[in-house]
């Protein structure tokens, strides 16, 4: 049978179960079974005995799970409520300054949290309310709360980056410490656009002042309230920023600190809540790692048949302008975007595009960054946007197409970013390149 | 004929009941036990952390745990994500198919989910004999016999490729109720 059938054969495979609607484990799973199978027969089957296993016995793959699982605590502990009050208290002088607030307290959130509809979640939940009673517009206020918690997959911890890491063969720390930079400047560009559009449109919607504001002394306590999620926060990644600790290392003291603080802190934290923490985790675990497993099945079928260095091959001898490539790579990933979430769009593409990667000499760690930044639009942009159905599915004030066209304008503001962080690298390479 | 063909039937019913019954179970205790893995998981790195930077004594063990506990959650913890139907997929369009050509996509992805997980099984189950066979032991300092983190992956196969298999059954029942309803018009 000719390579270039089964390669056909396989892909068909794939895509028509993609479509269809099955689960994407098997999608990956089945179509490089399949290929394997075709390729090699009942023998090269036999590969799989290893694959299997050795797929998920990776020490750097056991962040993964921990830091799900300090997310999952933080986001059940309430800080996200704390967190949102302190800030909205510090900004809300400034021009849309709780929309502002919502983006920052979402960024720090995603310090703490991998996953990015957990921001949209627990900080929607009390700021979209608040934003809508001070008379906010309320596509605004529905962008604010949208946009911004899909940042947590881009600020470290970062689930995607983890996989991405480990499916590159790049340092997680390195790839961590390379989101910090660009997460910050997605921040300031969302602030901007907030800022321009409220001096454009105030007349429109004067905020009314809050009713019964919060004292200082009200603040300061919140903020008292704030210190030990935010030390752990340094703790964590400054351990593994400074080398200190591996990510992994530093995941289990996140876990074990986030565990301290919500039950020390936050009184709410009892029994049947840390059960939940833990039977949430492990199956968003489970969930995760059987898609990895598929994925690297579906890459070991590929690699077998050396389909990555012929597409790096194919590519490189278009000779196209580098840049042309890169746009086109960006817009064929958005695409995807609109229909796969990010984890399985990382673990399906990676692979692929890994090899053309290397001979266009670009670096890993600045495309993973690019990654998952265009990731972060995907989840705001339809038919597919993880975080459009997580705000409506938790607020009955704002309505879909409020939610749609609040959040369009960030679509933009991300891509611009995108843009930004293609122009310049540096943003993304100079953190770890200082790292040891 | 010792029974009637109704009398089978009725049996065969039983027989079914059952086996979901004691498959529910056995996934609760997995289901259990994966979440609690994982905590462990997080209790044991941390000691590992104390150990090494406070008492300068770095474990020898936990290094390699870690990864065959990694394995626990994610093969055994998969039976409640096949049982909570919480595969991560593309339903865009499966959401707008027309709900005859949805249960028939069901019956005919359990069918290749039971499937994978059967090939999973086998290839991972011949691994773990051949470990055995040959006393195998991993390769450090711990020497642990690989037959024990090996056999994860088939235990945890198994009990999602049975549940799998009620999950065939359930689809194929929705499908003959489905047609039962169209027949006597409710």
């Amino acid at each position: 049978m000719s390579v270039t059938f089964i390669i056909i054969a396989c892909v068909a495979v794939l895509l028509f179960l993609l479509i269809t609607g099955c689960p994407i484990f098997i999608c990956l799973g089945a179509a490089g079974a399949i290929g394997i199978f075709l390729n090699g027969g009942i023998s090269g089957l036999s590969l799989l005995q290893t694959t299997v296993f050795g797929a998920v016995s990776k020490s750097t793959l056991v962040a993964a799970p921990l830091f799900m699982l300090m997310g999952e605590i933080i986001f059940r502990s309430g800080i996200g409520t704390n967190l949102y009050n302190a800030l909205s208290r510090i900004l809300h002088r400034l021009p849309g300054g709780l929309a502002i607030a919502t983006v920052i307290a979402s960024a720090i959130f995603g310090a703490m949290c991998g996953v990015s509809i957990a921001a949209v979640a627990s900080i929607g939940v009390i700021a979209l309310p608040e934003m809508l009673k001070r008379n906010y517009d309320p596509r605004l206020a529905a962008g604010a709360v949208c946009a911004p918690g899909a940042l947590a997959m881009l600020i470290p911890p970062s689930l995607l980056f983890i996989l991405y890491g480990e499916i590159a063969g790049v340092s997680v720390a390195r790839l961590f410490t390379a989101g910090i930079l660009p997460g910050i400047l997605l921040v300031l560009l969302m602030c901007g656009y907030i800022i321009i559009y409220e001096l454009r449109y105030s007349k429109k919607h004067v905020h009314e002042e809050n009713p019964d504001p919060i004292t200082w002394k009200e603040t300061a306590e919140i903020i008292r309230g704030l210190w030990a999620p935010l030390l752990l926060i340094v703790g964590v990644l400054g351990s593994i920023y400074s080398g200190i600790a591996t990510p992994t290392e530093s995941a289990a003291i996140g876990v074990i600190g986030a565990y301290i603080i919500a039950a020390a802190i936050y009184r709410n934290f009892d029994w049947q809540t840390f059960r939940a923490t833990l039977s949430h985790s492990a199956r968003i675990t489970a969930t995760i790692l059987i898609v990895f497993v598929g994925a690297v099945i579906f890459t070991q079928f590929l690699n077998l048949l050396r389909v990555p260095d012929a597409f790096a091959m194919f590519v490189t001898s278009l000779e196209m302008s580098p840049w042309i490539t890169m746009l086109a790579v960006q817009i064929m990933l958005l695409t995807l975007g609109m229909f796969v979430d990010g984890a399985s769009m990382i673990l399906i593409t990676t692979p692929i595009l890994f090899p053309t990667m290397k001979a266009l000499h670009w670096d890993p760690i600045w495309f993973g960054v690019l990654m998952v930044t265009n990731i972060n639009i995907a989840v705001i942009t339809p038919p597919v946007g993880l975080n459009l159905y997580t705000l409506a599915s938790i607020t009955r004030d704002v309505d879909m197409e409020t939610i749609l066209k609040g959040t369009m304008p960030y679509v933009i503001v991300e891509f611009i970013g995108l843009l930004i962080l293609i122009a310049i690298p540096q943003i993304s390479l100079w953190l770890p390149g200082l790292m040891r | 004929m010792l029974f009637n063909h109704k009398d089978l039937q009725v049996r065969l019913k039983h027989l079914y009941y059952y086996f979901k019954l004691v498959i529910e179970k056995a996934n609760n205790v997995a289901a259990v036990a994966a979440q609690w893995v994982l905590f462990a998981l997080a209790l044991i790195i941390f000691y590992d952390v104390v150990m090494r930077y406070i008492f300068s004594r770095p474990t020898t063990w936990v290094l390699e745990i870690s990864e065959y506990m990694l394995v626990f959650v994610t093969f055994v913890g998969a039976v409640q994500v096949q049982r909570k139907k919480s595969h991560i997929k593309m339903d865009y369009f499966y959401g707008r198919f027309p709900l005859r050509l949805c249960r028939y996509l069901d019956i005919f992805f359990n069918i290749i989910i039971a499937l994978f997980f059967l090939l999973i099984l086998l290839t991972s189950l011949q691994m773990t004999l051949i470990a055995f066979h040959y006393n195998s032991i991993s390769n450090s300092l711990l020497e642990i016999p690989l037959v024990i983190p090996y056999s994860i992956v088939p235990f945890g196969m198994l009990l999602v490729l049975l549940q799998s298999i009620i999950d065939i059954a359930e689809s194929v029942k929705a499908i003959t109720d489905a047609n039962l309803d169209e027949k006597t018009g409710g």
